[in-house]
């Protein structure tokens, strides 16, 4: 640098100096933290999102002696306390241990059943009481009697003030030994003192029954409502209603019995059964061999009226199996179901595998089994659609499995929360596996390499222990969202009561044991469904209206229409929601047939409308070409309103009768021949097509003939063919109709296997559905589209048009064939613009949708959209738990979707400025 | 023009063809672009009609069916429907063979009106339809009288009768129509004004009292928190709060006591009703009553007095009856300073980094890619926002707030659950691209040569944008501002999740300190449209309301573009002036 002039002779006045640096700083500052903040949204939901894909940790955390592992007798059930401070195991001699977990210490010993060994037992999944949770047992015994338990951990807090001399020192986090339990200091400062507490309750059977009880189960429906199903050894099976009474002086519960028969068809050859299994619905009951062979009873003792008109109509045909009364002097039919067998089936693969264990998951509905060949197996009832030739209709399937390696299971176990389960091995393998999603999510091994005699899963999921006897065995877990993963959030899956796998949302349920069903698609599926019918009506509209509105509008009127229709987009959404929910919903049921009759009679009114106008004079329609011609079309427009509202009537008769009458509603719903729908939906299609072929193949020779003919001629002509183009169209329509009912086609779906259509463009109409919703949202997206169709038609150089009009082109030409062309890459934008409004609309399909989660592509059916389930079920989800961050999952589905379809806009918005700037 | 060469024949005549003019398809585009207006304009007349029909004073109809009842109310709406082949067999046996016939001639329609009955303690129904076959007698009785009053345990909604009598302390002292109404009109006004001081002392002055208790109690929990339950300090804390307590139930007693003497005067007075469900005249306490007028006969400047009250009640007043009768004060209240404080937040910060790109940051892919972003932000949904905004704003930084500053009041969430300010967070995020893209439009818009010409007088970077650029640019970024009012105005999804309530029992800026309460649940026009509309036990009662509410909303936000628009060409004037 050299010198270049004179010295600068001026200084920057401090004042300015710093005033710059700071707005310098402040400007830098704010606005990249501005687009930080900005970004930050992407980054947060991600952050969200991430863990549900996470996958399980398993880390193994000792192993501990315990007392009596050198004990012959088996242990037949373990436990854990909710903090894993102790557990206890019940062996089959009533030997009862509670010990400590984490140094084995026992803490105490009891023998339960007095030198009385149970034939048999069972615990079923742990209940859920005000209390606490409990784990409910019932005993069977060689003298015919039953003994029912409960293994309650209860919890104390012990005097912050005074505490006892055992636990005073202990700081935050330590445990120690204390009476019966143990004693842990929780991070307040509280002492939090657990134990096991063991309750015997009287069985009082009224029969007295002495032969042998050789398999017992117990089902509790509700805090009232218990069942105990019994195999004795003479071969009686039945269900006991139990009954529990509280002795007022001793406190002690007996539990007295009521009985149900249930007709068992035994074989002697077989031997006894190894497993007798009750729903928790009560309406089944398993019995299963060892070699896997199975009986499923159905339970069900009740009687239900049918009104003998419908009997004799069908009804009939369905309960064939049954006994049926005909009580007199009523006009009923009653139907007694009673318990009896009602399928057989084989719950092992091969013939070698024999089973070793069996229990109900959490929610007494899947059954898992677990044999020899190391296989462990999930079996459900399933109610298929196609009647599967049992008597209830009924039949069980295996609907997971997880294959073994050979090596028989020797424990299984399930979790107290949700569907996941725990299998030990006679190698001395572990396994925990979420079973719904099919998923092994931790696997380990015992370096002992004893078989696991038992197994645990912690009440709060967080530890699994392992019983040897060589030791017990603890890991810690780290399970995450094991409930959802990629494949079950897009997958289908076999939720239980289904007949196969199925996308399903369904994210919360009455019980604490429901089976959460998060998969996304439907809410996907709706969010698309949504946004093509909007899009099917707001794009032509907003296009057409857009280029009348550049091309053909006095320029006076563009610019107070234009903003018109831009106050359209400032509408809250919440307000058309409301209007369409409780206005247009309600009004368009009654009116159906005319709303779809308008659909086609407005344009054809339009049409007609065009033909004539072309019958005045030259003169006249040149004068008239901008503001009369615009009055003309806004008067023709209810003409052809009005008109559809008069045919209506006339079209459902034509279309959609049902036996002769006029039945729009009973024709949705699947009666009625399938032609005339096909014929209406069909009308637009092949007026196109004759429309199209007219203008293909009758054009050239009209424009040949009609060389030497008036204007008004022309017009004559033109008029004819309009009437022979509806009346062509109506033909076809009416052919390929009939031919496609010929078919055995319709448009409502075929027949699915119980007898209703599905899966058909249209069916049964609820009033809030998916052409309200299209009509209200493309309602919505309209100004988006015109403003920008708009913006982009009447950006194209003035200088291209007049050299169009000035070569003699007429103005629709000019449109269609110079200035559309140009404007495509702004029309496309506008329209990727609108989609990602339609996308994420929440309001109007929140109250205008329905918002029942299916799968249906009927316009007359409802659905839900990913933005109105975040709407609805987000204030309700428990933060971090599976189900809020699927909901976070679903808003960033959501974003993506969005964010895709933007940028294609700008991209091509991008291309379609670069392009006028080269204009 | 189409002409093969050569033709042989005829004179040619230049004219276009018809065909290439396109007619029909010009009048489907024109077909369309009358949809769009039809919609609109259908829209707004719809709202705008129902909205203000809602306050009418309707006439009081009484009519008597065929079966002996007699149901007195207004009508709100009528409807035809297709009776069922059963209904028209009864009543071929009730009525006889004319009556079917009649239908039958109407090709099967009947008509059937909706009354609004009222009276739900004694009928168990707001709302009676009425089957025209069904009528014996149609009347509307002179001293038929609409009572609007608050609910008193069964007692809800409205309530249509006679007046027969008035009674103070239990005894008669008018009898007659004319004579109890007069007694009524007479004492009704003072009433209302007890009743006023009563909600004023029990608001305010109770308030006080809860609002001290609760300090008190805090200030114990905090004492606790810092020094542990067994400390001297917490001994102290404990008696003097003792001390305080023992004040304010003596303040308590005073004030019950006033506010005891104001009900018992005001349920000194009664005014007695005969009504159409039971044979014995009702009273009802005057106290109770908001507003009553005997819709039959008054003159039209009484009843555009009455729609006047009306109007005033619902802009000025608190809901009652569940939010489907009363005012909307608190939404409209809500809704503004939910938009101030998001306008406070959003128009500086979409400022800055409009500046920040457009001026400060090197022209590139960069930021290219960031404008972009920034674009695509505009088109995220706004349910997305309100994700952000729970999982962020009330889960996150609330919970850490609370943490720190309000540890106190835990586990009861202070500010780790929606409230007023989180929601003009989320909507100041939501409507920010709206204001970057405006603002940065407005600043290239300003020619270079204006920029070039301030820095050739040797001013600064940031003198030539303080004195040069921003005023020049200020309608884009006026224009922002207010379509970002506008859009948040409207915008309702991410309130649901991030603090609108159906009832709010506070306001969130109020007289106590510290006067803005941003953690409070507000109320907000646009939930409240969704929530009266949707989640209301009386649906039909609520419709009219919904209607008006909606027009107030569309009257806000159309109102809010008008004057963006009408600010931008007063501003685009004086530039161009000067």
């Amino acid at each position: 640098m050299g010198y270049t002039g004179r010295t600068r002779e001026r200084v920057t006045k401090p004042g300015v100096r710093r005033a710059e640096n700071i707005a310098r700083f402040l400007i830098g500052a704010g606005g990249i933290g501005t687009i930080v903040a900005v970004s930050l949204i992407f980054f947060f939901l991600v952050w969200v999102v991430v863990p549900i894909f996470g996958g399980a940790d398993i880390e193994e955390a000792g192993r501990t002696e315990y007392p009596g592992r050198a004990e012959t007798s088996p242990v037949i059930k373990t436990g854990m306390d909710e903090h894993r401070l102790f557990t206890w195991a019940l062996r089959k001699n009533g030997d009862l241990r509670v010990f400590r977990l984490d140094t084995g210490e026992q803490i105490v010993q009891r023998d339960v059943f007095e030198n009385a060994e149970p034939t048999c037992w069972t615990f079923p999944p742990v209940t859920k009481t005000l209390e606490g949770s409990k784990q409910e047992a019932v005993f069977g015994f060689a003298d015919g009697s039953l003994k029912a338990a409960e293994f309650k951990i209860q919890t104390k807090w012990l005097f912050e003030d005074d505490p006892p001399e055992e636990v005073k020192d202990l700081k935050i986090g330590e445990r120690a030994q204390y009476q019966q339990g143990m004693v842990q200091v929780t991070p307040l400062g509280q002492y939090r003192y657990e134990y096991l507490e063991v309750a015997f309750k009287d069985v009082e059977d009224d029969e007295d029954d002495s032969s042998e009880v050789v398999l017992v189960d117990f089902s509790r429906q509700s805090e009232q409502d218990t069942y105990i199903g019994v195999l004795r050894k003479s071969g009686a099976l039945a269900i006991y209603a139990a009954e529990e009474t509280e002795n007022a002086f001793t406190g002690k519960i007996t539990i007295s019995l009521s009985k149900y028969d249930l007709p068992a068809e035994l074989d002697e050859a077989r031997g006894d059964p190894k497993f007798l299994k009750m729903l928790g619905t009560g309406t089944g009951v398993f019995l299963v061999w060892p070699d896997g062979f199975t009986q499923r009873y159905d339970a069900r003792y009740m009687d239900f009226e049918v009104k003998r008109a419908d009997w004799d109509a069908g009804v009939k045909d369905e309960w064939t199996e049954y006994e049926a009364r005909f009580p007199e002097g009523r006009d009923v039919v009653v139907v007694e179901i009673r318990p009896r067998l009602a399928e057989t089936f084989d719950l092992v693969r091969d013939a070698e595998g024999q089973i070793t264990s069996a229990l109900f998951l959490n929610g007494k509905t899947t059954l898992l089994v677990g044999d020899t060949t190391g296989d462990v197996r999930a079996w459900f009832p399933a109610k298929p659609k196609a009647k599967p030739g049992t008597i209830d209709g009924i039949i069980t399937v295996n609907a997971h499995s997880f294959e073994g390696s050979g090596t028989p299971v020797a424990s299984l176990s399930v979790s107290q929360r949700t569907r996941m389960a725990a299998a030990g091995f006679a190698n001395g393998d572990v396994k925990v596996f979420q079973v719904t999603n099919r998923e092994v999510l931790a696997a380990a091994t015992n370096q002992s390499g004893d078989a696991v005699t038992a197994i645990a899963i912690s009440p709060k999921e967080n530890g699994l222990l392992a019983l040897t006897p060589n030791g017990a065995y603890q890991w810690n877990l780290e399970l995450g969202h094991p409930e959802s993963n990629v494949s079950s959030l897009f997958g289908k899956v076999w939720y239980e009561g289904l007949e196969s796998s199925a996308h399903v949302w369904q994210s919360t349920g009455g019980t604490d044991d429901f089976e959460p069903k998060m998969g996304l698609m439907p809410l996907v599926f709706g969010t698309i469904k949504a946004t093509l019918y909007s899009i099917i009506i707001a794009a032509p509209l907003a296009f057409l209206a857009a280029i009348f509105t550049t091309e053909f509008l006095d320029p006076k009127l563009r610019s107070p229409i234009k903003s018109t229709i831009e106050m359209m987009a400032s509408l809250p959404s919440v307000v058309l929601g409301f209007l369409a929910a409780l206005v247009l919903a309600p009004f368009v049921k009654t009116v159906l047939p005319a709303t779809l009759a308008a659909v086609f009679l407005v344009p054809v009114t339009l049409i007609v409308g065009a033909r004539l106008w072309q019958m005045l004079p030259t003169r006249l329609s040149i004068r008239w070409s901008r503001t009369p011609r615009f009055v003309a079309i806004l008067l023709t427009f209810p003409l052809g309103l009005l008109l559809a509202i008069g045919v209506g009537g006339l079209m459902e008769r034509i279309f959609f009768s049902v036996d002769g009458e006029p039945d729009i509603m009973a024709w949705l719903n699947g009666a009625g021949p399938a032609s005339g729908g096909w014929q209406f939906l069909l009308l637009p299609m092949s007026a196109l097509i004759v429309g199209f072929s007219l203008v293909r193949f009758a054009g050239p020779w009209q424009r040949e003939i009609s060389v030497q003919w008036s204007r008004k001629q022309c017009a004559l002509f033109d008029m004819g063919k309009v009437l022979f183009w509806l009346a062509a169209s109506f033909g076809l329509a009416m052919l390929l109709g009939e031919l496609f009912a010929g078919m055995g086609l319709d448009a409502r779906g075929a027949v699915g296997p119980d007898g209703q259509r599905e899966g058909g463009l249209v069916g049964s109409y609820i009033p809030r559905n998916a052409m309200i919703v299209g009509f209200v949202m493309g309602f919505a997206v309209v100004p988006i589209i015109y403003t920008l169709a708009e913006d982009a038609l009447s950006s194209v150089p003035i200088a291209l048009k007049e050299g169009s009009l000035g070569a003699g082109a007429t103005p629709w030409q000019t449109a269609t064939r110079i200035v559309i062309p140009t404007a495509m890459s702004g029309l496309f934008g506008a329209l990727m613009v609108g989609l990602g409004r339609a996308v994420g609309e929440t309001m109007i399909v929140l109250m205008a949708a329905g918002n029942t989660a299916i799968m249906d592509w009927n316009v007359f059916n409802g659905f839900r959209t990913l933005s109105a389930n975040i709407a609805t079920e987000l204030p309700e989800a428990p933060k971090d738990e599976t189900h809020y961050r699927v909901l976070f999952l679903a808003a960033l589905v959501l974003f993506a979707m969005t964010f895709v379809i933007n940028t294609m806009a700008e991209v091509v918005r991008r291309i379609f400025r670069r392009r006028f700037a080269e204009l | 023009m189409l002409m093969k060469q050569g033709q042989p024949k005829g004179v040619l005549r230049r004219r276009s063809s018809l065909f290439a003019r396109g007619e029909p398809m010009v009048w489907l585009t024109g077909g369309s672009l009358t949809l769009c207006l039809l919609m609109i304009v259908g829209l707004l007349v719809l709202v705008f009609a129902r909205g203000c029909s809602t306050f009418v004073v309707a006439p009081i109809t009484q009519i008597e069916t065929k079966d002996g009842k007699v149901y007195l109310g207004e009508i709100t709406r009528e409807d035809t429907f297709e009776p069922g082949p059963e209904v028209l067999e009864a009543l071929e046996k009730e009525q006889g063979k004319a009556a079917v016939d009649k239908i039958k001639a109407n090709e099967g329609q009947v008509t059937r009106r909706l009354m609004r009955t009222g009276n739900f303690e004694y009928s168990g129904e707001h709302f009676h339809w009425v089957t025209d076959f069904d009528i014996a007698k149609e009347s509307t009785p002179e001293w038929a009288v609409v009572v609007e009053r608050h609910a008193r345990e069964e007692a809800s909604g409205r309530f249509y009768g006679e007046p027969v009598a008035f009674r103070i302390d239990g005894e008669v002292v008018a009898e007659g129509n004319e004579a109890a109404w007069k007694k009524f009109l007479e004492l009704h006004p003072e009433i209302l004004e007890r009743r006023e001081e009563r909600l004023g002392i029990e608001e305010n002055e109770l308030g006080d009292i809860r609002d001290r208790r609760g300090e008190g109690r805090l200030e114990l929990r905090r004492v606790e928190l810092d020094h542990g339950k067994d400390s001297e300090q917490y001994r102290q804390q404990q008696a003097r709060q003792t001390e305080i307590n023992k004040k304010i139930d003596e303040d308590k007693l005073a004030i019950d006591e006033k506010i005891r003497k104001l009900i018992e005067e005001n349920e000194r007075y009664q005014i007695d009703f005969e009504i159409t469900q039971r044979d014995q005249p009702v009273s009802l306490y005057l106290t109770d009553i908001v507003r009553a007028y005997p819709a039959n006969q008054l003159t039209s400047g009484e009843k555009r007095e009455v729609y006047l009250s009306r109007w005033g009640e619902f802009l000025l007043d608190e809901p009652r009856e569940a939010n489907q009768e009363g005012g909307v004060y608190p939404a409209i209240f809500g809704t503004v300073i939910m938009t101030l404080i998001m306008c406070i937040l959003v128009v500086p910060f979409g400022v800055l980094a409009a500046l920040y790109l457009r001026e400060y940051a090197k022209q590139g892919t960069l930021v290219s890619i960031v404008r972009i972003a920034v674009n695509n932000l505009a088109g995220v949904p706004s349910i997305v926002f309100g994700v952000f905004g729970l999982g962020f704003f009330c889960y996150i930084v609330g919970a850490n707030i609370d943490e720190l500053f309000y540890a106190e009041k835990l586990p009861n969430p202070t500010f780790g659950k929606g409230g007023i300010m989180w929601a003009s967070f989320t909507l100041a995020l939501l409507t920010l691209p709206v204001v970057i893209v405006a603002t940065e439009e407005a600043l290239a818009a300003v020619p270079n040569s204006m920029r070039e010409g301030s820095y050739a007088c040797g001013a600064s970077k940031w003198q030539t944008i303080q004195r040069i650029v921003l005023p020049r640019a200020m309608p884009g970024v006026i224009t922002g501002m207010i379509l970002a009012v506008a859009r948040g105005a409207g915008e309702v999804a991410p309130l649901m999740l991030v603090g609108a309530v159906k009832l709010a029992p506070e306001l969130p800026v109020d007289g106590t300190f510290p006067f803005i309460h941003g953690e409070r649940s507000f109320m907000h026009l646009g939930f409240h449209i969704f929530d009266v509309g949707f989640q209301s036990p009386n649906a039909e009662a609520a419709k009219p309301m919904v209607f008006t509410t909606t027009l107030l909303l569309i009257f806000i936000v159309v109102s809010l573009n008008l004057v963006g628009i009408w600010v931008r060409g007063r501003l685009r004037k004086q530039f161009v002036g000067t």
